[in-house]
């Protein structure tokens, strides 16, 4: 490195820490002198990692600069700045799209890893930067980038005449990054592997409830919603699953574990209790396979009873069996049964005054599906 | 000076009480010379402005059930709900209203004016309902001094006239709703440690279940329904009741059915009757069970279980009970009546409490060694948005401030805090009702707190509640920064109206009105 470059180095470092908004630098300010080139083509662009005080904490931030000769058809002539960022690793099947943030990035028209920004009317037909010029400068916050990890970024800048979009200049810098936080194919995926998953439980259940049709309705209902699988119909997807549906409940349950949000395994649940709730007799076994399936998503057992009980209490008069809704088990005994179902009534009962006549009913016929159970199970406490 | 009066404004029943020159309450017979009149009205055909209430609205109904209504009660309190007669829609208040007319009207004719007098509803009726009541109370022309809870009522009967003491678990099985209150009583004091109840569960739905058993039975007979309109439907429902009342006194009953196929015969055993409402007991049962986890004692450490409520008289329900704890509960002759003369009594201490000029010094003296420490019937909260543990995202939720059966006066503070930047609103709802889920509980009063405007997110707002010795209840919101407070009126209703207003429009439109 020359002694002038490090000067200009140091007073871009200067610079930097002191510009609180981040973006575009005026070039004309710059273009200063007008000066004979020894090479008449010479146009470079380079990335310089800095860092910038956020006053909190420094922050990464890219500096893209340029250095050289700019032609122009004419004088005064109005100019943009087109800059395109990639991600262009070894490895990678492609160059990748690197995006940002900004809101200067998501302009119509464009993707969202190219930005144009007006940079002024050049002096003359020939202008020339001796010294390495700050362009844009972009927080590495806010790319996103493809993947974790170690990233190649390549910037491909140029300069464009603003009225007719032709090029005058162009050139390309590249710069080792290494992203920390998730890339968006892993979003992706990770996406799809979720939507997969969840839709391998409904699938489960909708086996469970003897194929009700009306399962598919409500998935279709849900893919319609999502990404995944776009344009397919429930009907083709569950057709397409294989295996029984115990392996497939282990399988998407550690899928979900591993991939995704805690509120995505409530919404897993919530798709497979709608599914039940949807099923004209609902099976002696299924609330017992559902709460299992609910305990390998780690959701506690009280939540899970209290969704249960949220999407099936109107289905009590169809339930083959209805004490998994009341969270007695086989293994209880009697004494604790007699708990279980004086707490039930207590919750109930608070609800039977309800000015939602809805919720009226459906707590009356839990009291009366309570004390049932009670009088069946022996009368003493 | 002024008469003081009870109002027992039963399901089935209702019955007024005043206190005589010593402080003792009395039942005052209605113009039929009943102790007890039928909570029943019918809109008379011939005669506009005629309403017949009690027993001979129970006997019109048959002939015209679409002019009468009972059991009112169930639906006190509920804004939809309208009887359409003629050319107005009665609410359930107003038709309250005139059952209470009645009661007044006769007791003022071997007395003179009836008006401050306290009303007595169920232990678990909530704000809306209590506030219906006194409404109606209003509406009938009387000063609502009070509102006492049924089994609080009856308690206070049994404890100033009869000797019991110790923990007493006072069972109400009345014609609609049900109530256990356990207390503690020594001499003339009465400490309430807590009341639970179940709304829907009384002597009616037994009666449907007699009902059902006929239904049953004509058609296994004959093949065809016996009941085919609403006509039918009122003569059976009065004859189920005449049956359910029989098997009380007998192991059988016995009643001939008329349908469009001809006539059956049923025989209903006292076996048959106690099956059909097992269910029932049951939840009566656990009802109790969760009143006394609720006090943290056992059935062995109730000293004295007393009956209040016609339905009491069941025998099913005292063997159930005498199993249950293990010695017989101790009945009253007058179980339909305690009621009423306990809201007498809880008048006379208002009174005493309130204005102690307006009270006789021979009532004053009878009731001076009376305490009553009441609680909070229900839980009290508002709908906040805490982060969820489980699934990191906000939810929203209803936080209790004021917890159930926590001793009266009380007050609770709570602060919350408002979510965003620039925040100008905060809509508050006051909530009734145990539940921590939104959609379960009971929303009485929603508005919208104004705030301060270009503010960051966090600051703080506090809330207080509170609960009278009345059994009303108090909000205040607090903006802690500005200081800016919002009071929440429970009785506006929807249209914003003062329910003030709404209610002495009615009281003159009832005026109109002769009752008989
Ligand atoms: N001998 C009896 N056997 C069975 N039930 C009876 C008997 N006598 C009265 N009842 C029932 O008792 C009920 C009336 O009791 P009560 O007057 O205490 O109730 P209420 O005050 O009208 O109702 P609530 O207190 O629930 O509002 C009616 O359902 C009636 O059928
Ligand atoms: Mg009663």
């Amino acid at each position: 490195m020359t002694g002038t470059t490090l000067g200009i180095l140091i007073a871009v470092l200067t610079t930097v820490t002191a510009v609180v908004a981040i973006g575009p630098v005026p070039l004309r300010r710059l273009l200063a002198r007008w000066i004979p080139s020894v090479d008449p083509d010479y146009f470079s662009c380079r990335i310089l990692k800095l860092e910038e005080d956020t006053g909190s904490g420094y922050s990464d931030v890219l500096a893209i600069q340029i250095q050289g000769v700019i032609r122009a058809p004419r004088e005064r002539c109005d100019t943009d700045l087109l800059i395109c960022l990639t991600d262009v690793s070894e490895g990678n099947s492609g160059p990748k799209p690197v995006l940002c943030r900004r809101p200067e990035w998501s302009a119509e028209g464009s993707s969202a890893n190219e930005t144009k920004i007006h940079n002024g009317t050049l002096p003359a037909r020939v202008s020339a930067l001796t010294d390495w010029v700050t362009a844009i400068e972009i927080r590495t916050s806010d790319l996103v980038f493809p993947r974790r990890g170690p990233c190649l970024l390549e910037c491909v800048l140029s300069v464009v005449e603003t009225e007719t979009g032709k090029p005058l200049a162009s050139a390309r810098g590249q710069v080792q990054v290494d992203c920390e936080s998730r890339g968006y194919e892993e979003i992706r995926q990770q996406r799809s592997t979720k939507q997969a998953a969840i839709l391998q439980l409904a699938s489960c259940v909708w086996e469970w409830t003897r194929s009700n049709p009306e399962a598919k309705t409500i998935l279709d209902q849900w893919l319609s919603q999502q990404s995944f699988g776009a344009g397919q119909s429930a009907e083709t997807l569950l057709d397409s699953f294989s295996g029984s549906p115990e392996e497939r409940v282990d399988q998407a349950c550690d899928d979900l574990l591993g991939w995704a949000e805690p509120a995505d395994r409530y919404i897993a649940v919530e798709l497979c209790l709608t599914i039940a709730a949807a099923c004209s007799d609902i099976p002696k076994d299924l609330l017992g396979r559902l709460l299992a399936l609910a305990e390998k998503l780690e959701i506690p057992k009280e939540r899970f009873q209290a969704l249960s009980q949220k999407y099936l209490t109107g289905r009590v008069g169809h339930m083959e069996d209805p004490r998994a809704l009341l969270g007695l088990t086989e293994e209880m005994t009697e004494p604790e049964i007699h708990q279980k179902l004086t707490a039930e009534y207590r919750k109930w009962n608070a609800r039977v005054t309800h000015p939602d006549a809805a919720v009226r009913a459906q707590a009356d016929q839990m009291l009366n599906l309570i004390a049932q159970f009670r009088s069946r199970c022996g009368r003493h406490s | 000076m002024a008469i003081i009066a009870g109002i027992d404004l039963g399901t089935t029943f209702s019955a007024l009480a005043i206190l005589n020159k010593i402080g003792r309450p009395e039942i005052v017979p209605n113009s039929e010379g009943e102790r007890i009149t039928p909570s029943a009205v019918y809109f008379d055909e011939d005669q506009d402005a005629t309403v017949r209430v009690g027993i001979e609205a129970v006997n019109c109904r048959q002939l015209n059930p679409e002019r009468s209504i009972r059991w009112i009660k169930r639906h006190m309190g509920d804004s939809q709900w309208r009887k359409q007669i003629d050319n107005k829609a009665w609410t359930p208040e107003e038709i309250s209203g005139l059952i209470l007319k009645k009661l007044k009207q006769d007791g003022e004719i071997e007395h003179s004016a009836i008006e401050d007098v306290v009303i007595s509803v169920p232990a678990h009726f909530d704000e809306v309902r209590r506030k219906a009541t006194m409404d109606a109370g209003k509406m009938a022309g009387l000063n609502v001094v009070g509102i006492v809870n049924e089994p609080v009522a009856a308690a206070l009967y049994y404890a100033t006239t009869q000797n019991i003491s110790g923990r007493v678990l006072v069972y109400d099985l009345g014609g609609g709703t049900f109530d256990v209150t356990i207390m503690d009583v020594e001499g003339q004091t009465i400490k309430i440690i807590c009341s639970q109840g179940d709304h829907a569960l009384g002597g009616v739905d037994f009666d449907q279940k007699i009902l059902e058993i006929f239904e049953q039975t004509y058609e296994k007979q004959t093949g065809q329904k016996l009941i085919g309109n609403e006509q039918e439907r009122a003569k059976y429902e009065d004859e189920a009741e005449d049956v359910k009342k029989t098997l009380s006194r007998r192991n059988v009953a016995k009643k001939l059915l008329y349908g469009s196929a001809g006539s059956a015969r049923v025989e209903i055993t006292r076996q048959d009757f106690e099956e059909a409402i097992e269910s029932l007991i049951g939840r009566t049962e656990m009802l109790i069970d969760v009143s006394l986890e609720e006090a943290g004692c056992t059935g062995d450490q109730i000293d004295q279980v007393l009956l209040v409520g016609g339905s009491t008289r069941i025998p099913f329900i005292q063997n159930r009970l005498t199993e249950k704890f293990g010695k017989a509960p101790r009945v009253a002759v007058n179980v339909d009546e305690c009621v009423a003369l306990g809201a007498a009594i809880h008048a006379g201490l208002t009174q005493l409490r309130d204005r102690p000029d307006q009270v006789e010094s021979g009532i004053a003296a009878g009731l001076k060694d009376i305490k009553l420490k009441d609680v909070c019937n229900h839980s009290y909260g508002t709908l906040c948005a805490p982060i969820d543990e489980q699934t990191g995202k906000h939810v929203i939720r209803n936080s209790i401030l004021l917890k159930k059966n926590t001793p009266l006066p009380c007050q609770s503070t709570q602060t919350f805090y408002t979510m965003s930047e620039g925040q100008t609103e905060l809509q508050v709802t006051i909530t009734q009702g145990e539940d921590d889920d939104p959609d379960f509980v009971n929303k009485i009063a929603t508005e919208v707190f104004e705030l301060p405007p270009d503010r960051p997110a966090n600051r703080p707002i506090q809330v207080r509640y509170s609960y009278d010795l009345n059994q009303r209840m108090h909000c205040c919101f607090q903006d802690e920064e500005s200081g800016r407070v919002l009071e929440v009126d429970l009785a506006m209703n929807e249209e914003g109206q003062s329910s003030e207003q709404t209610v002495q429009q009615k009281t003159d439109e009832l005026e109109k009105f002769q009752v008989q």
